[in-house]
């Protein structure tokens, strides 16, 4: 993931502008959601709690006038004497009972065991009746407490009962004072306690039912209560309700406040639905938006990357047209100025360099005019001083074919013509030479129309004639060309006494060339590798006292087959 | 830098996502050897006071799982006491119950059958009861009057095959000579067969059948309760059921299990059962059983009882 993010700045741009946009998004949504429910749950915690503590106050101060209903009684000497079977009068006892009880008849019934059980005397409007086990229920836990001893019913109308043993000064019991509480009671007890909507349910300390508001859903309630509590120790439900609890500490009951959350599991599904839909849009609407967003802030840069990248391989006519006046638009224009000033400083660099070439070649055309021109007047003076000929004439028509063809624009002639340079040439050094040497020009008709650089041969015939012929008597000299692989190779040989092998190392090396030397031969070839490239040029043989062959190696381009001069770089 | 930024932001949702506690905990809650649970085929209103006055007394919380004597004993994992179950059923599954000491059963008489898995905790008496609205004549004097045509299609029987108090009566139905025949002929005389007590009680006080065979102790308790039924003690002799209550050998509370056995064989709970429950006392002081009481051989029962069932089914079936 990390290196799909590095990998390119769009990319970066998506997962930067995808986590600031999703990330908030989320957490609001997540959070808001969690934070109404537990605020909604708190609150409604502290209700419960306020309930629960309601009913309480009103189940202890029950709890309460029992106990003081019941120690009043058990200290009464009517109600001693009676159990005793002191008397039989229950009038006073009854007094006595209706008395003590005033406070608690609403909330309870009161009732006046024997020790052998039998119900003696009652606060209900029925006649006293039933008969208790006094080893058994509420009269054995009445007879084994110091106290009020409770206990709860067994179903039936019967919600609990709290007794307390009447005894004896040595301990024995004399009676028992048995307070019944009802369902109905209970009912009207809590009913001024209740503030909202809910569900009551009394448990006693080994969890059994005592009081249900609802009686029928009591019974089912408490059975999954008791089994839950037992099997993990808290009242945490399926999540249908929840459940809230206060014990009350005089009786160790349990008060369960029941009832329905704040949000249902209906309306919490649909918060979670809702919740789960807004994330997934949100993801959805960031995802689009950050590519979007990516994409919109790097094109132009792409497009200035693929433009470089066409410059790196040599395409500098690519621009970038970004139409934005922002730091993207300034920075296309100033790639595009670069570009374009790259360019043609190229094209500049080139011209120039084209531009030296060709004075470098027509530099080294005219190093050719002076030096024949030299020797020229200098033959011309002799023959002159010494014969007074005609031949001067032809001398200086010869010369001045030979002045004008090195003047003349032209910077590539056909062998015809050149060879015709090279006649004129010839009659101004036979003259100059005395006969010599004889020259022949052995080139076949084909190769009449190629086209050669002009002045091109003479320095080879003249370094045949100067360094090879010169001091002999029967010195020859052949021009000869021929066809080689596309290239036309003219060659001058003498027979010489051959070149020494360091001038002939200088002649086919022109970097050891030394200045001054074999200058002539050097021009052509500079010319012709200027021309033509590395591949063309001049090329020298010699066999020291045979003779010697200078070769020059041109393409082989012919006048009819191009106007246009001939550069082949081969 | 940036993971700790990323742990506080999961630590913020986490906060957020957690649950209010919606409950309190529960403070006092029993520990686990302070539990008991007990598997029991008596009715509610015949455990209750006594699941509740043993747990008043004791601290031990006690769990009831209630249903059919069959069901319950396929599966007894959890279970620390049997409570209610014929004795002749507990004889013939003793390979699951745990051998108990005498010393358990010290107080109970020596009328009362015992077993070595077994304690007896009430006798019930075989009685007969019937709809006085529908059987006016003629009333059934004891067991031998039910295999008589009269009364064809007219008795209530709880299923045999789930009810161990029915099995009881086969067992006594089909002693003597021509066991096969007494069943045929009982079998013939039946109704349908249904699911437990209460139904066979419900269904003659609402005039289905016109009498059953129940234990005393439901049809005193239906009769308190002010079903009009009448209750006959067979007079050719009144078989006396025994009650027994075991201990599983796997019971993960047994020494809850023993003090709730000593419990029940207790005074306060004998006489408690004899006087709320209609149930007889097992002990040497208070045992009492009516004339011509017949004493129900559980150990022979047991024996007997899956040849008796295969015989009764066999009859059942052919009967059309």
């Amino acid at each position: 993931m990390m290196r799909w993010i590095r990998r390119s700045f769009q990319n970066r741009i998506f997962a930067s502008v995808l986590l600031v946009t999703l990330i908030p998004l989320l957490l609001c949504n997540v959070l808001m959601l969690q934070i109404q429910v537990r605020r909604s749950e708190e609150a409604q915690l502290a209700d419960a709690r306020e309930q629960l503590e309601l009913f309480q106050i009103s189940l202890e101060q029950l709890c309460a006038t029992a106990d003081q209903v019941t120690r009043k009684l058990s200290g009464s000497t009517v109600v001693r004497s009676t159990l005793r079977g002191d008397t039989e009068e229950s009038r006073i006892l009854y007094q006595v009972l209706f008395r003590e009880t005033q406070d608690l008849r609403q909330s309870a019934q009161v009732d006046i065991y024997l020790k052998n059980g039998v119900c003696g005397y009652t606060t209900a409007a029925t006649l006293p009746a039933g008969q208790l086990d006094p080893d058994w229920g509420i009269l054995y836990a009445a007879s084994h407490a110091q106290g009020l001893a409770y206990r709860a019913g067994l179903g039936g109308d019967t919600a609990f009962q709290a007794a307390r043993a009447v005894r004896s000064y040595d301990g024995g019991i004399l009676g028992y004072l048995v307070v019944t509480v009802t369902q109905e009671n209970l009912d009207t007890l809590f009913r001024a306690d209740y503030a909202m909507s809910g569900e009551l349910l009394v448990l006693d300390r080994a969890w059994e039912l005592v009081y249900g508001s609802r009686p029928a859903t009591a019974a089912s309630a408490a059975r999954e209560l008791r089994g839950r509590i037992l099997d993990t120790g808290d009242l945490k439900g399926s999540g249908d309700y929840r459940y809230f609890l206060l014990q009350e500490p005089q009786t160790g009951y349990h008060l369960i406040w029941k009832q329905s959350p704040v949000f249902g599991a209906g309306v919490m599904r649909t918060f979670y639905s809702i919740s789960v839909f807004t994330g997934v849009m949100s993801v959805v609407l960031c995802l689009l938006y950050s590519w979007w967003l990516s994409s919109f802030l790097s094109k132009p840069v792409h497009r200035m990357d693929r433009a470089m990248k066409r410059v790196r391989e040599g395409d500098l006519s690519v621009r970038v047209e970004l139409d934005r006046e922002d730091e993207l638009g300034r920075l296309a224009a100033s790639f595009n100025r670069m570009t374009e000033e790259y360019q043609n400083n190229l094209v500049r660099s080139v011209q120039r360099q084209k531009e030296l070439n060709d004075t470098q070649i027509r530099m080294m055309q005219a190093q050719l005019n002076p030096h024949f021109l030299y020797n020229t007047l200098d033959s011309m003076k002799w023959l002159g001083v010494t014969n007074h000929v005609p031949q001067i004439a032809e001398l200086a028509t010869d010369l001045a074919t030979i002045l004008r063809a090195s003047i003349s624009e032209e910077e590539f002639v056909t062998l015809e013509q050149e060879l015709e340079l090279i006649d004129r040439y010839l009659e101004i050094q036979y003259i100059r030479f005395a006969d010599r040497f004889t020259c022949e020009i052995d080139i076949g008709e084909e190769f009449q129309h190629c086209l050669v650089p002009k002045l091109a041969l003479e320095p080879l015939v003249e370094n045949a004639i100067i360094h090879g012929v010169a001091d002999q008597s029967d010195g020859y000299i052949k021009l000869t060309a021929r066809e080689d692989t596309g290239a036309l190779v003219l060659e001058v040989r003498d027979n010489g006494c051959g070149i020494p092998p360091e001038a002939l190392e200088q002649i086919n090396d022109p970097d050891k060339r030394l200045p001054g030397s074999h200058l002539g031969l050097y021009n052509v070839d500079r010319i012709a590798k200027l021309h033509f490239g590395p591949g063309y040029g001049v090329h020298a043989e010699s066999v020291s006292g045979v003779g010697s062959c200078v070769s020059l190696r041109i393409p082989l381009n012919r006048k009819e087959e191009t106007d246009a001069e001939p550069i082949d770089r081969g | 830098m940036r993971r700790m930024m990323i742990l506080v932001l999961l630590a913020a949702l986490l906060c957020g996502c957690s649950a209010v506690d919606n409950s309190d905990a529960v403070a006092d809650v029993p520990a686990q050897n302070q539990r008991l649970t007990v598997f029991t085929c008596l009715e509610a209103q015949v455990y209750t006071p006594l699941v509740r006055e043993f747990q008043e007394r004791t601290g031990i919380y006690v769990e009831v799982r209630s249903g059919s004597a069959g069901e319950l004993m396929e599966n007894l994992e959890g279970c620390d006491v049997l409570l209610g179950w014929e004795a002749d059923q507990l004889e013939a599954d003793a390979e699951k119950l745990r051998t108990l000491d005498r010393e358990l059963s010290g107080n109970v008489s020596s009328l009362c059958p015992q077993g070595e898995v077994w304690v007896p905790v009430s006798i019930r008496a075989m009685v007969i009861v019937y709809n006085p609205k529908l059987v006016r004549q003629n009333p059934p004097a004891d067991l031998e009057s039910l295999l008589q045509s009269p009364w064809a299609g007219k008795i209530a029987f709880a299923d045999p095959g789930k009810n161990a108090f029915s099995r009881s009566v086969l067992q006594v139905l089909s002693r003597g000579e021509n066991g096969p025949e007494r069943l045929r002929r009982f079998a013939g005389n039946l109704n349908a067969l249904l699911a437990d007590t209460e139904e066979v009680i419900r269904s003659v006080a609402d005039g289905s059948c016109c009498l059953g065979v129940v234990p005393e102790d439901a049809a005193r308790l239906w009769v308190d309760s002010g079903l009009d039924l009448t209750v006959v003690y067979p007079q050719s002799g009144v078989w006396m059921l025994t009650e027994g209550a075991a201990i599983p050998k796997n019971a993960p509370h047994p020494e809850n299990a023993r003090a709730f056995l000593t419990f029940l064989l207790g005074e306060n709970a004998q006489s408690y059962g004899k006087t709320n429950l209609f149930r007889d006392s097992v002990l040497k002081k208070s045992v009492e059983f009516p004339e011509k009481a017949l004493i129900y051989d559980p150990v022979s029962a047991a024996s007997d009882r899956d040849a008796l069932m295969e015989q009764w089914q066999q009859i059942w079936e052919e009967e059309p």
